[in-house]
């Protein structure tokens, strides 16, 4: 009886630990390897429920099939013009051959130790072919950040596949600067070029503004000559008009005319500062000379 | 030790035993009953349930409600927030307690396609749009956008001058921005919907910044000379008109005066003439007598009688 209990007890915990270890779930994130005393015998690649034979007999070993990512830290590089640059890159990785991965690197910090010497070492030789203005410039057409990035993981996805097993998504820039010590230099360069620009503005506005006066100053000039044309043909306008009408009325008798015109000029210009030296026999004074009264003088004529 | 007195313990024991029996009974039933019963689940109105049996994707879209999986180990299910929208700063550390990094700290800096240094912060607003690939697409989706983010200023900046960058490239940063980690992380497939892309700060560096700042100022300077000189220009041509008026409307005054004139002289002329053509020579010497008379009193006048002057010439022997 008791010899009995034991045994079912027994039996039990084997039936229990055998079910355990022969069946297992496999996740969406995962992908299973199957070992045979430590020999891959079957790879899992679809996430459901599996048997395999209990432990010790066949193991199984996980690996993360998602996307990983992998965010190494900055590190300086030297570009084609040799200049130091401070770049930053991220990965983005998977394992697609489950079985070399686990020959080759074991686990993922191991993963990421060998990815992170491939990058720098493909990144290295790849920066070093390109300018600078290649990874930042505004001119469209020079700056070549896009093709630079998608060759060093094209590059790194070689390397990475063929020994590893693993694929390289993507490998992308975060950031792009210069060294600390480089800074100071390109800060003065910013200053001297937005000192540049400062002055050019100021200038300008004084190159503007005197445009716009001389061309006010231009035009009050046009506006009062061309008046002063105006004026002067209105003028002129009254001396013909005021010409025609003397001649009009003038001419009926121009010697009349004269005339008249003559003593009303006398009138003018005969004034107080005038002398005058007239001889005795003139016309109006004639009467002085005659001897007698002019009444018996003209008697005497 | 006697069989007897073994069988008497086990009877014993069976004795102690026999109401524990139907306890444990009721145990085990009750223990089936919660396992079964703990397949329930309710799905909130902003989750979405993803249901995997086995580890086996079974139902990746799993409306809100109350709803039932087979109990564990068999099935299992995930309720990410899908209508939540996260955000993610993009230029803020994310280091434990230490929220917000030095304004010029490296983090933030960005280069520009003239190789000027720029602080760049831009808040993103996201949310799920695949639940199932969210899940399990990628490792950690939330860090992606971050990173991608980081990844897409540098490219954006990177193309645009700073000038662009500080006036009008604000608004083409943020849409490129949106657009590109959109692309970057549907590339990875990770299942998220980046909502809107804003930047929060842009600015030089605080080394430079005051160069910045003059440079603004110089562009006031301009405007303000300039305007200064429109104004001026306003003054001097309303003024100049006003004056060419003037003289216009003063000449035709003198026009309008010698016409007048003329008329009236003419006028008074032929009415004189009119009498005078009635008996001329009265007329003649009148009106020379006239002149003379009026004209005579204020002059001068030596008068030479003609016998004096017929001397005078005999005496300096002047010849007639």
């Amino acid at each position: 009886m008791k010899k009995g209990l034991f045994s079912l007890i027994l039996a039990g915990i084997v039936v229990v630990y055998v079910a355990y270890t022969m069946f297992f779930s496999l996740d969406e994130t995962k992908i299973g390897i199957i070992l045979q005393f430590g020999k891959p015998v079957r790879i899992i690649n679809e996430a459901g429920l599996y048997w395999k034979l209990p432990d010790p007999i066949q193991t199984k070993i996980l690996f993360d099939k998602r996307v990983l990512v992998y965010d190494p830290p900055a590190s300086e590089f030297l570009s084609g013009d040799k200049k130091n640059i401070v770049v930053d890159m991220y990965l983005c990785w998977k394992i697609i051959e489950p079985l070399k991965f686990l020959q080759a690197l074991r686990d993922r910090s191991g993963a990421e130790l060998r990815l992170e010497d491939i990058v720098s070492a493909e990144a290295g030789a790849i920066f070093g072919s390109y300018p600078l203005a290649a990874f930042v410039s505004h001119n469209e057409g020079e700056m070549k950040l896009e093709t630079i990035m998608k060759s060093i993981s094209e590059k790194c996805d070689q390397s990475a596949r063929q020994q590893y097993g693993i694929e390289v998504i993507d490998v992308k820039m975060k950031r792009l600067n210069f060294p600390d010590e480089n800074k100071p230099s390109v800060f003065a360069r910013m200053w001297a070029e937005r000192e540049r620009i400062a002055k050019k503005y100021r200038s300008e506005g004084q190159e503007k503004a005197s445009e716009i006066r001389a061309e006010a100053n231009k035009q009050k000039e046009i506006i009062l000559s061309e008046a002063y044309e105006k004026a002067e043909k209105i003028k002129g306008e009254g001396d013909a008009g005021a010409m025609r009408i003397y001649a009009q009325a003038f001419s009926k008798d121009p010697v009349f005319y004269k005339f008249l015109r003559t003593l009303q000029s006398y009138e003018k210009f005969l004034d107080e500062k005038t002398t005058i030296v007239l001889p005795g026999d003139m016309e109006l004074l004639e009467l002085l000379e005659k001897k007698g009264t002019g009444a018996t003088s003209h008697g005497d004529k | 030790m006697g069989i007897s007195k073994k069988n008497a313990i086990l009877e014993d024991l069976r004795g102690v035993f026999k109401p524990l029996k139907s306890l444990c009974r009721l145990c085990v039933i009750g223990t089936i009953l919660v396992w079964v019963l703990s397949g329930f689940y309710i799905v909130q109105s902003d989750e979405e349930g993803v249901v995997r049996r086995f580890g086996r994707l079974v139902n990746g879209a799993v409306p809100p409600g109350m709803h039932y999986h087979l109990p564990w180990p068999m099935e299992n299910v995930d309720k990410p927030k899908i209508r939540k929208i996260n955000r993610i700063s993009v230029g803020y550390m994310d280091k434990k307690g230490k929220k917000k990094e030095d304004a010029d700290s490296i983090i933030i800096q960005r280069l520009t396609g003239d190789i000027n240094i720029i602080n760049v912060r831009i808040l993103l607003q996201y949310s799920i749009k695949d639940t199932p690939n969210y899940l399990f697409r990628t490792e950690n989706p939330d860090y992606l956008v971050k990173i991608a983010a980081e990844a897409a200023i540098t490219e954006i900046v990177g193309k645009l001058s700073v000038d662009e960058v500080l006036t009008i490239g604000k608004l083409k940063i943020q849409n490129k921005t949106q657009e590109i980690v959109q692309e970057f992380l549907d590339s990875y497939g990770c299942g998220i919907q980046i909502l809107t892309a804003n930047l929060q700060e842009i600015h030089p560096p605080k080394d430079v910044i005051k160069s910045f700042k003059d440079v603004i100022n110089a562009h006031a300077d301009m405007d303000k000379i300039i305007s200064e000189a429109h104004s001026s220009k306003n003054i001097i041509i309303p003024k100049a008109r006003g004056e060419a008026v003037s003289l216009i409307k003063s000449a035709e005054a003198y026009r309008e005066n010698k016409i007048n004139q003329a008329t009236g002289d003419s006028s008074r002329f032929l009415a004189v003439l009119d009498e005078y053509q009635k008996a001329p020579e009265v007329h003649r010497d009148r009106l020379y007598i006239e002149t003379m008379e009026k004209t005579g009193p204020r002059m001068k006048k030596y008068i030479i009688s003609s016998q004096l002057e017929k001397g005078l010439k005999k005496i300096y022997g002047i010849k007639q």
